[in-house]
């Protein structure tokens, strides 16, 4: 048996797998979103008997969900936009300034993630009604920031020091000042690495749950808290969880499309090899 | 030394905004969890420094009955994905027409949102749902089976597997990637079969990455809330579930600072603890 | 001693890989017991795909490839009596000296007392005792070849295949290896088949040399067959240096003995019992001419103006052209300081036998 062949069979097992594991769900949940309230979908239907889009109207003027979309969209950019600030000045001295510790330094911006996040986010809680601090816009926003800096900062990094030190030595050279070079070399060449961040980090803060859910009960909603509400052991409504899903994975899909068109290919592994 | 001492400030001045913004909130977090769970902070009672709660833990079954269970889903959760990464990886190694689109494909868990994915499992293994509908069709069954909140929690690591093998793959993948072919042609030219090829030449080579995969996921099916309540068991909780019960119905929240304390310190330990397991057991079996 | 006796048949191979790059065309080779053969070509020929079939790393798209009388086309390399040397030495990063030449053994459930017999042996073959602990990342390229070789030897495998395994190393170091190398072989017996593009090293180590151009091989025999008795400008300009030219038969003089008319005058040369008609190819060596005086009647003799002279310490090579043609620069060769000047003219001649019609390619 040869190569082409057994590697025909792995992809012809591949996609079978992949139906069941990954396409199938989606189409149900699809197909759920669109069920007609008036014609449940039960067995032995095979398939739904009356679709229409009731459901998704329904959800949009009898529930939170026109809210807790708005407060999801308006988070998620405020939230790049601040962590790409924040997150600037330390990639740019991890990826273009030695110092001793940069090692320790690096690792220790991993922090946010190696923690696990629901804990952070009941302490967080806590420590915000410590201080009463009520406004849950911003106290989650705080908290996707620092949740999602240690993204930022990686990606920024490698953006950073792939800027070529010759360019920036060649602008010195011509007497130009920090800011001119910032304007001028950096920006241009960083554009990439800071739009793919944004939506990385948008993407990240739309599907943020445990902050979103500890720090916003009980009545600031975000999609993914009405999802919860929907899915959660005793009250699954099925029809109303297809609808949200569909909105909350819609989003990234097109960050997908858009990142691949930027990036290039999406690639498996980091490496350029093979 | 002045223009040293100047280069150092600069350095400091850069990393305060991102690293000491992220090192400064940490450290809130974790002196208020700590301080919480030896007393201070009581929302309900006066604040006192004490051992009290810490000491509750001793006989407290519930607890340990959650910590084994996050333990073991964590494990289990970490090994299974990267056993279900590793042939992917490898398959794909060296490209062929389609090898793209297979690397692709095999992303599309990483794109979808936990709790979305979540939904989709409830979907299908629901009383009502697609698998259900089969096995009466097909007569495995005259009733459906109750697969939801299964007893097991198999529902649950099949969610944490479904999430977390792809980022198994990106790293497993690039790693697999960098072994010289030559030293794989060697291998088989000097008589290794594919399985010890991939225990002796392959594993050692790429137990970096493998540990940083099982690290990464083992943290985060340890502190798991929303596999747990959507598609968990009833019983035992998870530590996450536990934590939150404990504050939000039962009002403790010094004890459920404990457990939060707990659950941090056991989810760092245990993917440490995994990942030197996982370097002795890759070591081992090639010396005799 | 090599534990088996092992003869290597490549028989009427070819090698198509994927884009429809046919890399080997109808190749056919016969390595006896105990022989040291070289695949000898320039990038591209084929030699390292041949190598490779034979070792099972390729499936022939046509064509047997037999080990001791074996079909083994269909074995893959982990199956076959065959062991590789690589050019990048392959050596395993993360296991030491000694686990490296212990793998292969390893596989064939050696026990663990004749297993280190062996590797220590084999390293001892190769004076690489001392290193048995280190990683191979702390050992010269000189060494990690070596250990490659051991790794190889600890084998006993009665076919060892070498893959331009010198290439890397810098050129004394290269010399010094090559004639451990033939040394061992020929002490242990084990058959050979070596890959090079260096025709010194390949001339200086075989019992036999394949020379490949674009997939084909285009002529096989002793290195002092191939380099005497060239049989194209191919073979000729690759193995050594040669003066190539075209020239046309005039006529014979006597069996095998013909006149023919070239850019040097009427040469007479040794030709075949049917001499060729029309143009052909031919050629000389540069260290085959002798000076002549001006008045010496003797057979071959023609004029050169000397253009440039390069003393190289245990030779003199002179570049130049015939009288009345500037446009073509031959190459004469010399023993020692020979006292040439620039411009002048030489007389030369040239032994009939040593003159050579050519194949045309």
């Amino acid at each position: 048996m040869t190569s082409t062949t057994v590697n025909r069979i792995l992809i012809g097992l591949l996609i079978v797998v992949g139906t069941v594991w990954i396409f199938l769900p989606i189409v149900m949940a699809t197909l759920w979103s669109l069920v007609d309230p008036s014609e449940p979908w039960a067995y032995p239907d095979a398939f739904p008997r009356k679709l229409s889009f009731v459901r998704w109207a329904d959800l949009w003027n009898t529930t939170q969900l026109p809210t807790a979309m708005r407060n999801s969209y308006l988070l998620a950019p405020m939230a790049g936009a601040a962590t790409l600030v924040f997150a600037s000045p330390t990639a740019y001295a991890f990826g273009r300034r030695q110092f001793r510790g940069k090692a320790v330094a690096q690792v220790a911006a991993l922090l946010p993630i190696v923690l696990p996040g629901f804990v952070i986010a009941i302490f967080f809680s806590s420590i915000l009604i410590q201080l009463n601090i009520f406004n849950r816009y911003l106290s989650i926003l705080l908290g996707h920031t620092i949740l999602f800096l240690p993204y930022a900062i990686r990606i920024l990094t490698v953006s950073f020091a792939q800027v070529p030190q010759d360019l920036i030595d060649a602008a010195r050279d011509l007497n130009a000042n920090a800011l001119v070079r910032f304007r001028s070399i950096y920006l241009p060449l960083m554009i990439p690495g800071y739009v793919a961040s944004f939506i990385i980090i948008v993407i990240l803060s739309i599907e943020e749950f445990a902050v979103a859910f500890v720090v916003g009960a009980p009545d600031f909603t975000t999609i993914p808290t009405i999802l919860y509400s929907n899915l959660s052991g005793y009250s699954f409504v099925r029809p109303n969880a297809a609808v949200i899903s569909l909105i909350l994975v819609i989003p990234n899909i097109i960050a997908l499309v858009f990142l691949e068109r930027l990036l290039g290919s999406v690639e498996v592994g980091s490496g350029t090899k093979g | 030394m002045w223009p040293r001492i100047r280069e150092s400030l600069i350095t400091i001045a850069l990393l305060l905004p991102g690293l000491g913004l992220i090192l400064g909130f940490m450290s809130v977090v974790l002196y208020f969890a700590i301080s919480q769970s030896f007393g201070q902070f009581n929302f309900a009672g006066d604040d006192n420094w004490t051992m009290e709660h810490w000491a509750k833990i001793l006989d407290d079954p519930a607890l340990w009955a959650s910590f084994r269970y996050s333990l073991r889903i964590a494990t289990l959760s970490a090994v299974l994905s990267v056993s279900v990464a590793y042939p992917i990886a490898m398959w794909i190694r060296k490209p062929f027409r389609g090898s793209t689109s297979v690397g692709v494909s095999v992303k599309i868990p990483y794109l979808i949102p936990g709790l979305v994915a979540a939904f989709l499992y409830v979907n299908m293994v629901s009383f009502n749902g697609i698998l259900n509908h089969i096995f009466l069709a097909l007569g495995v069954t005259d009733e459906p089976f109750r697969m939801q909140n299964d007893d097991k929690a198999i529902g649950v690591v099949i969610l944490q597997v479904w999430k977390q093998t792809p980022l198994a793959l990106l790293l497993l993948a690039g790693a697999v990637r960098a072994i010289s072919d030559d030293v794989i042609a060697a291998a088989r030219d000097l008589g290794a079969g594919m399985w010890t090829r991939f225990t002796d030449i392959i594993l050692p080579l790429t137990l970096q990455a493998l540990q940083a995969a099982m690290i990464i996921i083992f943290i985060g099916a340890a502190g798991d809330f929303a596999f747990q309540t959507i598609a968990g068991p009833r019983s035992p909780f998870s530590m996450a579930q536990l934590m939150f019960i404990t504050q939000s119905t039962y009002s403790d929240s010094n004890y459920a600072a404990v457990i939060g304390v707990l659950l941090m310190v056991m989810a760092l330990i245990g993917a440490l603890g995994l990942a030197g397991l996982t370097q002795l057991a890759v070591n081992r079996g090639r010396y005799q | 001693m090599a534990d088996e006796s092992t003869t290597v048949e490549v028989d009427d191979v070819t090698m198509v890989f994927d884009n429809d790059f046919r890399a080997l065309d109808g190749v056919s080779l016969t390595a006896d017991e105990g022989q040291f053969i070289t695949l000898l070509g320039p990038s591209g020929c084929g030699k390292t795909t041949l190598l490779r079939l034979i070792a099972g790393f390729l499936t022939p798209a046509s064509g047997r490839i037999l080990i001791s009388g074996k079909d083994v086309t269909a074995l893959p390399p982990e199956k076959r009596d065959t062991v590789m040397v690589f050019q990048s030495y392959a050596l395993f990063p993360h296991m030491t000296v000694g686990e490296n030449v212990a793998f292969g053994l390893r596989q064939q459930r050696m026990g663990k007392q004749e297993r280190n017999q062996r590797v220590d042996q084999a390293l001892a073959s190769v004076s690489l005792e001392s290193q048995k602990d280190k990683r191979p990342k702390a050992l010269s390229g000189g060494q990690q070849q070596r250990v490659a070789l051991a790794r190889a030897f600890a084998m006993r495998s009665g076919v060892i295949l070498f893959d331009e395994p010198l290439s890397n190393l810098d050129a004394k170091l290269r010399e010094r290896v090559r004639y451990e190398l033939r040394a061992l072989q020929q002490n242990y017996g084990f058959t050979s088949i070596y890959v090079t593009h260096d025709q010194s090293e390949a001339l200086a180590l075989s019992d036999q040399v394949y020379l490949m151009n674009e997939g084909q091989i285009v002529q096989t025999g002793t290195p002092h067959e191939l380099y005497t008795n060239p049989r194209t400008s191919f073979v000729a300009g690759f193995l050594g240096v040669a003066n190539l030219f075209s020239g046309t038969v005039t006529g014979m003089v006597e069996s095998g003995l013909c006149d023919v008319d070239t850019p040097f005058g009427s040469l007479r040369v040794r030709c075949s019992e049917q001499p060729p008609v029309g143009e052909v190819d031919m050629c000389w060596r540069p260290e085959d001419v002798r000076i002549v005086g001006e008045h010496d009647q003797v057979d071959n003799r023609f004029d050169f103006v000397v253009s440039t002279v390069v003393f190289l310490g245990n030779l003199t090579e002179v570049y130049g052209h015939v009288p009345n043609d500037d446009t073509v620069t031959y190459r004469l060769q010399f023993m020692r300081h020979a006292p040439i000047v620039e411009g002048e003219t030489l007389h030369l001649a040239v032994e009939p036998s040593d003159v050579r019609i050519l194949e045309s390619s």
